[in-house]
């Protein structure tokens, strides 16, 4: 497997905050990954240094490239969304597509062009007439027409409705994703990517503490809705979570002897979110 | 693709109001101004034109270019036009000063630096563009700008001049040469590049620092230097460099009637001057220090 990204020993600190310790990550090509964590866990902090945004120690390899030093050499590679509100709100559209077109080398104008006359977008429209869910459609239309190798995308589609939010993916992955490229994802709507995802990570205080492809997830973590007698029996198996629900209790199991939980009622597969809160809160869940 | 005019292209993109349309606009306003007064001054030429030339104008002399009779309309009507320049000169200043203040803060105000930033262009690409926007690009905006009027404004001249007095349009047309007004005024626009790049500089540098209000800070940092300097020494050195700074511009080749030598000796004149190096030195230490800040900190 190609990496497209490692680090060893990546750190960095905000005064006395430590975001990230010593945090060694690989990733291969045609991954998509999300990065989940709870606010203030460094997931922000861990994409800005592999994008040159900030300056971090340790060893960072982007696609062959250090970020720190081949920033603008690395960009014509690599995409990134941080947020759809960050386009100039003074710039018409096609002045976006024209921007786009004269700085970087990778990009189709005539694509975007062609993504944006499936929806509703002016083309000289200003960015700051346009509502949020258009202005999504036109970043989203600029990055789909970069031939790029890693996209990122922090938090692509907040403030976007349910609507917009599945478009955005939907147009993600079948109009843009290839066995070459490799996205990245964080985002607090984890069940809307669920689908998407190839291998997931989990960030706390700056560490990665969970990193798994989603095959291996699936078989892994299982959720089993217990009834009031066989609770006992159930905790007994050592869950690393649990859920309560309507009738009874819903256990989130790691490693466990399938039948074993068949016997202690229904199996279904563990969601993100629910192995998510159980790792990382080990708590039970309301 | 060229990334470095693409960034000139947003630039104007961006700053529409400061690069085109206050000049244009200025333009209209003066044409029509100097329509009224041209016509006043030959309808009656006893009309007070008792407006004080005396100024320190870069080619102010006692004889313009090709000299007309002092104290005649001709010569009223050659002022008029270095009133022109100087009005499009301290809209420019006012507008340079604004525009590097403001450069390298907006994007960072309303996040679309994150957009910028997401494509594969140099901070170095980026602050550099954004100097030559200030110190070259937008002073030859509004001296085309200024041009443009004084060509109207002879236009109109020559058409009053000719009906009003029966003058020779050819003499009225040559006394007034705008031409060579603007080529005076192109060469002074390069001057003050060279000699102004220091100043520049260090205002895209509070643009970069600050958070907030660049000039504010600027005056802030001016003043406890001062306050600092004169009391530990007595006397602020700061302001007598800045004082220095912007005395030394005049140019004393161009004192005399401007011509094609005296540019030439006037820049002469610059480049033998130590202290446009020195601000150079000043120009680059900012500059750096500029592209190390967005380097580093691109979010308030």
């Amino acid at each position: 497997m190609n990496q497209v990204i490692k680090t060893t020993g990546l750190s960095k600190s905000y005064g006395k905050k430590q975001a990230l310790e010593k945090l060694d990550l690989e990733i291969g090509a045609g991954r998509i990954v999300g990065l989940i964590g709870p606010n203030g866990a460094g997931k922000t902090t861990l994409l800005q240094s592999l994008l040159g945004l900030c300056v971090a120690d340790g060893d960072i390899d982007v696609l062959g490239f250090d970020p720190r030093r081949e920033r603008a050499k690395m960009l014509e590679q690599v995409c990134f969304i941080a947020d759809t509100a960050t386009l100039p709100r003074w710039m018409t559209v096609k002045q976006a597509i024209a921007y786009v077109a004269g700085v970087h080398p990778n990009f189709n104008e005539q694509r975007a062009r062609d993504f944006l006359a499936k929806t509703k977008v002016p083309l000289n429209s200003r960015i700051r007439t346009l509502s949020k869910g258009m202005v999504t459609q036109v970043h989203l239309a600029l990055v789909m027409a970069i031939d790029a190798k890693l996209l990122v995308l922090d938090e692509p589609t907040l403030g976007l409705d349910l609507l917009y939010r599945r478009t955005f993916y939907d147009a993600l992955l079948n109009d843009y994703y290839d066995d070459d490229k490799t996205i990245i994802i964080t985002t607090h709507q984890v069940e809307e990517i669920e689908h998407l995802l190839t291998d997931v990570m989990f960030i706390v205080d700056g560490d990665v503490v969970f990193d798994c492809d989603l095959d291996t997830f699936e078989s892994r973590y299982r959720k089993v809705t217990v009834a009031g007698e066989q609770q006992s029996q159930a905790e007994a198996l050592k869950p690393i979570g649990e859920i309560r629900a309507l009738g009874g209790k819903q256990y989130i199991y790691e490693d466990a002897d399938p039948q074993a939980l068949q016997a202690l009622g229904d199996v279904a597969r563990a969601s993100l979110a629910e192995v998510f809160v159980a790792k990382v809160q080990g708590g039970s869940q309301a | 693709m060229n990334t470095f005019l693409t960034q000139v292209k947003r630039e104007f993109w961006e700053s529409p109001g400061q690069l085109i349309k206050a000049p244009l606009w200025l333009s209209v306003l003066i044409i029509s101004i100097s329509l009224m007064s041209v016509y006043s001054l030959f309808q009656d030429t006893s009309v007070s034109f008792e407006l004080n030339l005396e100024m320190d104008l870069p080619w102010n002399n006692d004889s313009a270019p090709n000299s007309v009779p002092k104290g005649g309309i001709l010569d009223k009507l050659v002022h008029i036009q270095y009133i022109i320049y100087l009005i499009f000169t301290v809209v420019a200043v006012v507008n340079m000063v604004t525009y590097s203040l403001s450069a390298l803060l907006t994007d960072r105000q309303d996040r679309s630096v994150l957009f910028f930033k997401s494509l594969p262009v140099t901070e170095t690409t980026v602050v550099l563009v954004k100097l030559l926007i200030a110190l070259l690009i937008m002073p030859i905006c509004y001296w085309l700008g200024a041009m443009l009027t004084t060509l109207v404004f002879s236009a109109l001249t020559v058409v009053v001049g000719t009906s009003s007095l029966s003058l020779d349009p050819f003499t009225l047309w040559s006394a007034m040469d705008a031409l060579a007004v603007a080529k005076v005024s192109f060469a002074y626009l390069w001057f003050a590049a060279l000699w102004g790049l220091p100043l520049f500089s260090v205002l895209l540098l509070f643009s970069a620092w600050s958070k907030k209000h660049p000039f504010g800070i600027l005056l802030l940092v001016l003043l406890v230097a001062w306050f600092v300097e004169n009391l530990l020494f007595g006397q602020s050195y700061v302001f007598k460099i800045l004082i220095q700074y912007f005395d030394g511009f005049s140019l004393q080749s161009l004192e005399a009637t401007p011509d094609d030598s005296s540019i030439l000796a006037a820049a002469i004149e610059l480049l033998s001057r130590p202290g446009l190096y020195m601000g150079w030195i000043v120009a680059g230490v900012s500059l750096g220090t500029a592209i190390w800040l967005r380097n580093r900190r691109f979010e308030l």
